[in-house]
């Protein structure tokens, strides 16, 4: 066989597949993408919708035992346990990061909760190598630009610490050199860093405790398996890691804002852990065999006492391990009841916790106007603002405050 | 009918089947291969009012393709849905018959699924979408060294898993 006779075997091969219209299948996946109204959804190319026809695609990491440490700079197993910080209060300050300088009128009453700083991503797919996270206050004027990021990185795994000052995320090259590199670097961009290698960049993608000095992230094996997560010290000199006894069959890690606690998706549903990777307990009414089921989680309170998350009922596309920040239900963790939320009868979009407990809650009309609601912890509607039209496809990864 | 709709129907059903053609390639499976389409349609379908009537809907879609397609097999692990053991050599004429010719597809076939995603993908961008290196490159995300790395290296795999498709080679230099 030569190269002549290659092409024409695999030609031949190709033949064998039986045409299919996969018209319907593709629109009901767009739909379910939120495609027609550019809603947020799920990151990069590199992130795709299981199909329709049941072909499963496992969401959770493969049970493989973890293998060698991956190769980080000065990555250890001896560093001190993360330094919890209970209850931190949220920052009323504008962020001290070069282009945040947000508004101090955020259309909020006196006294109560307020609109943090909001940090923007890009919500889909775009021709563009790299995009700018943007920083917005409601009631506070335009946009300002942040960071430039590869967009696949932008949406799959970019993660903005608490106090809004620095960046972390993972770039992973096709051709095999960029073995998946966690850089962490100033919000604007600068002062970039790379942390370690080998690290996984869709499922346990980095996640920032409350002290913004430490990151929650895993690895991956060279074979492509999941290997081990730990905690690293993104400010000691050697980039120090506490790495979790075993790594657990979860992804999308979210840190509650006192520090106690770190929920994850596990299979179909949602458990929460403890910050050395112990599992606490499941959040009721999701799992695989159950009627609802959870593949996303986006926001936990700051007691963990309720999450934010995109919940689908059983049979419906589960989705991949892609991150998807789209929010349609905010649940107690302890029950699994669904919190009610002051909508108006506009469609919920996103949700995210901030410090106080107070949530920021993203909406759209029937015309398609974004509106961000401030929702105190009691689910009393405090203060609602307009988001820019320059934010329309963009999609919230963090509310700092 | 919304005409960007019309429009993008008729983008589906016109080139549907030869996305499924290099699915299928890459992925070795029917349902997998309708998957990935499926996949890339759907954001295609969510690009339609920018891509519609630029001319590159298509190499947008393969795009998506082989990226998720990379991406699906170093994530999810997906078990091989090809058959691993190869088919027993055959012996016999010079000029393979039309059983010959079966054995050899089916052991190209197995032989396939023993690539990692990557060596597949630049196999079927080279050898079946007969696309030059650069294109290849561009369509992954990758440099042209690595689309000649993972060539040489598809290559040489398939020499070593399938030694009945020996004489399969890629003349030095004759890449484009």
């Amino acid at each position: 066989m030569n190269q002549d006779r290659l092409r024409l075997d695999l030609a031949e091969l190709a033949e064998e597949v039986t045409p299919v219209d996969l018209r319907d299948r593709a629109l009901r996946t767009s739909r379910r993408l939120g495609i027609q109204r550019a809603v947020a959804t799920s990151a990069a190319a590199l992130v795709v919708l299981a199909a329709a026809t049941g072909t499963a695609f496992a969401i959770r990491p493969n049970g493989d035992s973890p293998a060698p440490a991956p190769a980080g700079p000065s990555v250890t197993s001896t560093w001190p346990p993360v330094e919890v910080t209970p209850t931190p209060q949220a920052s009323r300050e504008p962020s001290t990061a070069p282009s945040g300088s947000p508004s101090t009128d955020s259309g909020t009453p006196a006294g109560g909760p307020t609109f943090g700083r909001l940090i923007y991503g890009p919500a889909q797919v775009s021709d563009s190598p790299t995009v700018r996270l943007r920083s917005w206050r409601p009631g506070g004027g335009q946009p300002t630009s942040l960071a430039a990021l590869p967009e696949i990185w932008a949406l799959s795994n970019a993660s903005v610490s608490p106090d809004g000052r620095r960046l972390a995320w993972v770039e992973r090259g096709f051709d095999g050199k960029d073995v998946g590199k966690l850089y962490v670097s100033d919000i604007d961009g600068s002062n970039k860093k790379s942390m370690a290698s080998d690290v996984d960049e869709y499922c346990i993608t980095p996640t920032w405790s409350p002290d913004s000095r430490h990151l929650l992230f895993g690895t991956m094996q060279a074979n492509g398996g999941y290997d081990r997560a730990g905690v690293l010290d993104t400010l000691s000199e050697r980039h120090t890691v506490q790495w979790w006894s075993s790594r657990p069959e979860a992804c999308h890690a979210i840190w509650s804002a006192d520090g106690r606690t770190i929920a994850m998706n596990t299979d179909a549903g949602v458990a929460l852990y403890d910050t050395s990777g112990r599992k606490q307990r499941a959040v009721p009414g999701l799992s695989a065999a159950g009627a609802w089921q959870s593949h996303q989680v986006t926001s936990l309170a700051p007691d963990a006492t309720r999450i934010a998350l995109f919940r689908i009922r059983k049979g419906m596309d589960a989705g991949d391990v892609g991150r998807l920040l789209r929010v349609n239900a905010v649940l107690e963790t302890a029950t699994g009841k669904v919190v009610d939320l002051p909508l108006g009868g506009r469609d919920l979009k996103q949700v995210f916790f901030q410090a106080d407990g107070s949530m920021v809650v993203r909406v759209e009309d029937g015309d398609g106007r974004v509106q961000l609601l401030l929702v105190d912890a009691t689910g009393r509607k405090v203060a609602e603002q307009p988001e820019p039209a320059a934010l329309r496809d963009a999609q919230l990864i963090a509310a700092i405050g | 009918m919304d005409p960007l709709l019309s429009e993008f129907d008729s983008f589906v059903r016109t080139r549907t089947p030869a996305l499924l053609r290099s699915a299928y390639l890459l992925t070795g499976d029917q349902h997998l291969a309708e998957d990935l389409v499926q996949s890339a349609l759907a954001r295609t379908h969510r690009s339609w009012s920018r891509l519609h009537d630029s001319g590159n809907a298509e190499a947008y879609t393969r795009k998506i393709m082989y990226h998720l397609q990379v991406s699906w097999w170093r994530r999810h692990r997906v078990p091989e849905s090809m058959p691993g053991d190869l088919p027993e050599p055959r012996g016999g004429d010079s000029a393979p018959d039309h059983a010959q010719q079966t054995t050899l597809r089916l052991t190209l076939r197995a032989a396939l699924a023993k690539l990692s995603a990557k060596q597949r993908a630049v196999l079927v961008l080279r050898f079946f979408e007969d696309r030059t290196e650069a294109e290849a490159a561009d369509l992954l995300g990758v440099t042209v060294g690595t689309v000649k790395s993972q060539t040489s290296k598809a290559l040489a795999k398939l020499r070593t898993v399938a030694p009945e498709l020996a004489q399969l080679h890629v003349t030095e230099g004759s890449a484009r």
